[in-house]
């Protein structure tokens, strides 16, 4: 897939582009809780709202169940909709601070029909707060009077509402206070169970990824550069660029000590990304053949895929 | 000592009420310490921090207490003493570099600028100077950044460009508002290290304040929580860690994500309180785990524990 | 809400003109049309406060009225403007590309023309009559409202609010009428007071003019017009009216900035 975007440089300069995803592969199957890691610029905000079609792609595909959603209209892209969803950032700019709670929970299940009356949207919103463990009071309420937590609590349950089985969360818990993050996070965990839910988690949280979901993918710059089980990465990051953003994480036991292996420099450029492997600048261990060639991601066995060219894997499969 | 406050109170005047967003805090900062404020939204550790240099603006108003720099009182000082401090003797970082940054002026004149006023340089050797500070808070081009806008810089560079204005005039304390909340991950490491080798290098004291406990412990010596506008605990961060006494404090601490540990996510309960109206006695006891009579009638007192930090809790006699 | 200087300032004037011309009639029972030229061009006294016009004729009776018909006129006009304006600055803003160019150019020919020359245009074509100032008053203010509306909308439909709501499915009618429209009211709200004010200066110049609202109903304009031979001789007949469009004029631009003042930390996000 990738995603485009124009940006025009005035009369007198060619027109520049922002390549904010540049050719990424992605499965996902039912079941799976699938993290998204990455800095800014990676991409993975736009890799969740081009899967979900709130942005087109200006190349490649998105299978839902086997049908590409690019091209659905009309009643397919209805149902479509109902079935994945996705949970903002923040919740203080995700809820329409003119509506009240009970609207934007009743909203969507009268739009598309799931329930045909006002007793069974009362009763559908109440089994809908209860689920996200919030009290009947938050009916009548505008989202201004609720917490951050009692608001991402509220979005969730809007996503739920019409029945979605597919949930993309972005970073979910990054607007959120320390205290309500682990309610939030829990929350998000027994929902999975309960009922029976696949989630896209993006974030630039690792030890929350870790902890919530199966699987794990890296992103750089607008390209994947890893992917892989849960504890296979944690344990054993094969991309250097993995190794540096776990070696990122801050722990109490850092204080005093000096050097560690610190990244160099910074995010790179969309528009004018370096060539070859756009890590190599900042990559402790480039080689000649990475700001020449760009290596692809491959499969380094059957759960891990890299794209770096330490690995012998990826040098076949980038010729 | 370097920085005394003493029952330093600050409230902001809105129209739901008097906000008491900082009430009564006390603590001491030495020469070369590093001190880390930490508490979440709305714990008052901005007002505090915002306090100390006496850049409140209204609807926000220092109460009551003393801020003693090198002895002096800063709430009690005539405005040109007061700007000499400003930017000379203390330099302030704050979370969002762009906002803090003229995006008209290139940014070397912005950090010759503090050097012109505060250190009477002439231009000339105000901008070689910004250059060579450049060069030390760890810009790769220092000769060309100093001709840049800030709009040209990215964050973490734009952060770097802050921390040299901040570090013009050899300050003997530098407060830091979350410096890195607004920055990606591997950026922040990077930033904090340039200020663990800059604080080495010139022995400037550090207050940073943040939300983020691992920062705090991995950036500080010392740490000092705040719950809505309170002082709870305070002391240094072994002790902290290893022996938290306050309840929000051994809260915050379990609510660290831990890599890989499948446990469920402890969380506080309930919401921060509503500080035009907080609860009585011990304003953290709607939340409180070990929760006693007295907490609901009593503010807890401010007592030194068995491990040397202090803490304000019932708990402890 | 009241620490707001403006606003409060504004309430005080705009009350007084409402109170003046709602309570006035009830208390001041002098008949405006009662024609008594022995009595005419009389100084202000405690029997005719405004002093009689040409016809001996109650002058503040008279401004009562017109008063009123300077309220009917402004305020109708307005809603006009809005019920043209807002809909079309929704659409352009929310749609935008080729819709919103072609609604902005026609706003853009709409403004061309400087707000009283528009309204002289449409009187002469459509004749004198108060609808038809209605009509020309109401024109003249469509842009304004058309621009701050989407100027507004621009801005709200990058909120994720928006775009969940667009995940949810919902048409692009539905996004626009029930998402995005109840968080421009407090704009629209305060474009209202403005554009009062505006429309209340516009109408009594046009009035001025003698194409407003035609006898015997004129308007506060209308009388401002028929005084003015007499400014030399007769001050009160053009001044204490003129005072009252003053008056008239400044409540709502007042409140209208007050307004602005408790509304734009709202806008611009906390703090």
């Amino acid at each position: 897939m990738r995603k485009e975007y124009s940006l025009s440089g005035g009369y007198f300069s060619q027109k520049k582009i922002l390549k904010a995803i540049d050719g990424v592969d992605l499965s996902i199957n039912r079941g799976d809780t699938i993290g998204i890691v990455g800095e800014s610029g990676a991409g993975k905000t736009t890799l969740g709202r081009l899967i979900l079609r709130l942005i087109r792609p200006t190349a490649g595909s998105v299978e839902y169940d086997g049908k590409d959603i690019i091209r659905l209209a009309g009643r397919e892209l209805e149902e479509f909709r109902k079935k994945a969803q996705i949970v903002f950032q923040s919740p203080f700019l995700s809820l329409n601070p003119s509506i009240k709670i009970f609207d934007t929970l009743a909203e969507p299940m009268r739009y598309h029909k799931i329930v045909d009356s006002k007793e069974s949207a009362k009763s559908r919103v109440k089994d809908l707060l209860n689920l996200v463990g919030l009290d009947d009071e938050f009916l009548g309420r505008y989202p201004h009077e609720l917490s951050g937590g009692q608001m991402q609590r509220i979005a969730i349950a809007r996503a739920l509402s019409v029945e979605a089985e597919f949930l993309v969360f972005d970073e979910p818990t990054s607007s959120l206070d320390v205290s309500a993050r682990g309610q939030i996070l829990n929350l998000i965990r027994t929902l999975k169970n309960k009922l029976n839910l696949t989630y896209l988690f993006v974030s630039h949280n690792l030890a929350i990824v870790s902890n919530v979901c199966s699987k794990v993918g890296v992103m750089y710059a607008g390209k994947m550069v890893e992917l892989a089980n849960t504890d296979q990465f944690f344990t054993d990051p094969k991309h250097p660029y993995s190794q540096i953003l776990l070696n990122s994480i801050l722990t109490p036991q850092m204080y005093g000590k000096g050097e560690r292996a610190l990244p160099k420099g910074e995010p790179p450029s969309l528009v004018h990304p370096p060539d070859g492997c756009r890590f190599h600048p900042r990559c402790p261990q480039a080689m000649p053949l990475c700001s020449q060639r760009e290596p692809k991601l491959a499969n380094l066995d059957n759960t891990r895929k890299a794209a770096c060219f330490l690995y012998p894997e990826v040098m076949v499969a980038s010729n | 000592m370097l920085l005394c406050v003493k029952e330093l109170t600050a409230c902001y005047e809105t129209p739901a009420g008097l906000v008491r967003a900082v009430e009564d805090v006390n603590f001491d900062l030495d020469k070369d310490d590093s001190l880390a404020i930490v508490g979440e939204s709305g714990c008052g550790k901005t007002t505090l921090a915002l306090s100390i240099t006496r850049i409140l603006k209204p609807p926000g108003k220092i109460m009551n207490g003393q801020v003693l720099f090198e002895g002096r009182d800063i709430l009690s000082m005539p405005e040109n003493e007061l700007r000499q401090i400003r930017g000379g003797r203390v330099g302030m970082i704050f979370q969002q570099p762009q906002a803090y940054l003229n995006p008209v002026l290139k940014s070397g004149f912005q950090i010759a600028e503090v050097l012109e006023i505060h250190q009477g340089y002439d231009h000339q050797r105000a901008m070689q100077e910004a250059v060579r500070l450049l060069k030390e808070v760890g810009i790769p081009s220092p000769e060309e950044t100093v001709n840049r806008y800030p709009f040209e810089l990215s964050g973490g560079m734009a952060q770097r460009v802050i921390i040299a204005m901040a570090l013009a005039c050899s300050p003997l304390l530098i407060i830091a508002d979350e410096p890195t909340s607004a920055l990606d991950v591997t950026v922040q490491a990077q930033i904090l290290e340039t200020i663990r080798r800059l604080r080495e290098h010139r022995h400037t004291s550090l207050i940073l304040i943040t939300h983020d406990l691992s920062l705090a412990a991995a950036a500080c010596g010392k740490i000092m929580v705040m719950y809505a506008g309170k002082l709870v605990e305070a002391g240094n961060r072994e002790s902290i860690f290893k022996n938290p006494k306050h309840p929000y404090t051994q809260l915050l601490i379990a609510s660290i994500p831990k890599i890989r540990s499948s446990e469920e996510f402890p969380g506080i309960a309930g919401s921060p309180p509503n500080l035009a109206n907080p609860p009585t006695g011990c304003r953290f006891h709607p939340r409180c785990p070990h929760v006693m009579d007295i907490c609901i009638n009593v503010e807890p007192p401010t007592i030194l524990t068995d491990t040397g930090q202090r803490a304000a809790c019932h708990l402890y006699k | 809400m009241r620490h707001n200087k403006s606003a409060l300032i504004g309430t005080i004037l705009f009350g007084a003109f409402v109170i003046m011309i709602t309570i006035g009639p009830i208390v001041y029972t002098v008949n405006p049309f009662a024609v008594n030229t022995i009595n005419k061009l009389a100084p202000p006294s405690l029997n005719d406060l405004f002093g009689t016009d040409l016809l001996g004729r109650d002058l503040f009776a008279r401004s009562i009225l017109g008063g009123e018909i300077t309220l009917y006129i402004s305020t109708v006009s307005v809603i006009f403007s809005l019920a043209l304006g807002v809909p079309l600055g929704l659409i352009a803003g929310y749609m935008k590309g080729m819709v919103d160019e072609v609604i902005m150019r026609i706003m853009d020919i709409l403004l061309a023309f400087p707000g009283l020359v528009l309204a002289l245009l449409i009187v002469a074509v459509l004749g004198i009559g108060i609808n038809n100032a209605i009509i020309a008053i109401g024109f003249t203010g469509i842009p304004i409202f058309a621009r701050i509306v989407r100027g507004v909308v621009l801005k709200i439909s990058e909120m994720d609010y928006v775009e969940a709501a667009r995940a949810l499915g919902f048409n692009r009618w539905r996004i626009m009428i029930r998402h995005v429209l109840p968080n421009v009211s407090s704009v629209i709200i305060l474009q209202f007071t403005l554009s009062l004010a505006a429309a209340i200066l516009t109408e009594a110049a046009l009035s001025f003019l003698g194409l407003g609202a035609p006898a015997p109903l004129q308007s506060l304009g209308g009388i401002v017009e028929e005084g003015f031979p007499f400014l030399q001789n007769g001050w009160w007949y053009a001044v204490l009216p003129g005072i009252v469009i003053t008056i008239a004029v400044l409540g709502p631009n007042f409140l209208g900035d007050g307004l602005r003042d408790l509304l734009d930390p709202k806008l611009r996000g906390s703090s």
